[in-house]
């Protein structure tokens, strides 16, 4: 495909810049759904902690704050590294681009294991909710509610975070395919607003779950 | 832009350490009721720094601006009507 095909513009928009425009506006739009998705777990995370406000900061104890911390930081850096990744596209260095990119990938892939091991953590110490819950301290079934809530948020951000992970497989490959072609910055633009909205949505899973607890 | 990304990005990336380095560090001290305070405006600040600076907002047209704006309008709205309830409940104080 030559330079000149692949920067073509659609039939349905103007210019180059049009077209890009309407790729971040179709993300925003989708992403504002997303928002609107974790934000009511945040609102009823928030209105029991506030109702059952001496029960969710024992429980918040529970949890284990330095793989919470290492995974918030591995998070953060995977973000810069995607966002490096989309300056070395656009001065068309494959070589580093797919090394961020592969980093980006693999601090996904890190932060998944991390969270996965400390599920595994809570389960041994009875904290998963369900037949394996053996919590017998005071104020039981709000700490229950508390671990029901962690589990939904941390889950469906991990969730996220998966697809994240498959997303930028994708992009790994079409960078390797046809790195060249000038029109697939928008994707690579686009996938990232995407990764850096799922580290966007730790950045206050983090402070709710494990720092409100106090120490 | 494409010039001024990369220090842009790890400044960005600097303040974000150093700003969760921090939210750790406070939410270990005991400042009673005003941890909650401290600990959420300083990850609203991070949440700041990502979506301007490395979702690009800051750099983009009035439009994304916008449509990236609405999506916090509405989830404000959902905040405010919702927890004006719950917390001038007298049974919460």
């Amino acid at each position: 495909m030559s330079e000149s095909q692949s920067i073509a513009v659609h039939e349905q928009f103007d210019d180059l810049a049009q077209q890009r425009e309407s790729a971040h506006l179709g993300m925003w739009l989708f992403l504002g759904t997303e928002l609107m998705f974790f934000g009511g777990v945040f609102l009823g995370f928030t209105v029991y902690r506030v109702t059952y406000s001496r029960a969710f900061m024992e429980a918040a104890r529970h949890l284990d704050l330095v793989m919470g911390s290492i995974n918030t930081y591995i998070l953060l850096t995977s973000s810069f590294l995607y966002s490096l990744a989309i300056s070395t596209f656009r001065a068309r260095r494959r070589g580093p681009t797919l090394v961020l990119l592969g980093l980006a990938m693999l601090l996904g892939i890190i932060f998944l294991g991390i969270k996965g091991f400390e599920y595994h953590k809570d389960w041994r110490h009875g904290l998963m909710p369900g037949p394996a819950f053996t919590y017998h301290g005071p104020d039981h079934d709000h700490v229950l509610l508390f671990f029901v809530l962690y589990f939904i948020a941390t889950g469906l951000h991990a969730l996220h975070l998966l697809i994240g992970v498959f997303a930028t497989l994708v992009l790994i490959a079409l960078v390797v395919r046809s790195w060249f072609i000038k029109d697939r910055e928008v994707a690579i633009e686009v996938f990232g607003l995407y990764w850096h909205f799922v580290d966007f949505i730790w950045i206050f899973i983090f402070p709710l779950f494990y720092l409100l607890g106090g120490p | 832009m494409t010039e001024n990304a990369r220090p842009a990005s790890l400044l960005t990336f600097v303040c974000l350490a150093a700003l969760l380095g921090v939210t750790i560090l406070l939410s270990r001290l005991p400042l009673g009721p005003w941890r909650v305070v401290v600990v959420l405006l300083l990850a609203a600040g991070q949440g700041l720094l990502v979506i301007l600076n490395f979702m690009r907002v800051r750099l983009n047209s009035p439009l994304i601006w916008v449509a990236a704006g609405a999506s916090f309008l509405w989830l404000g709205i959902l905040f405010t009507l919702a927890l004006s309830d719950y917390l001038s409940r007298a049974a919460t104080w």
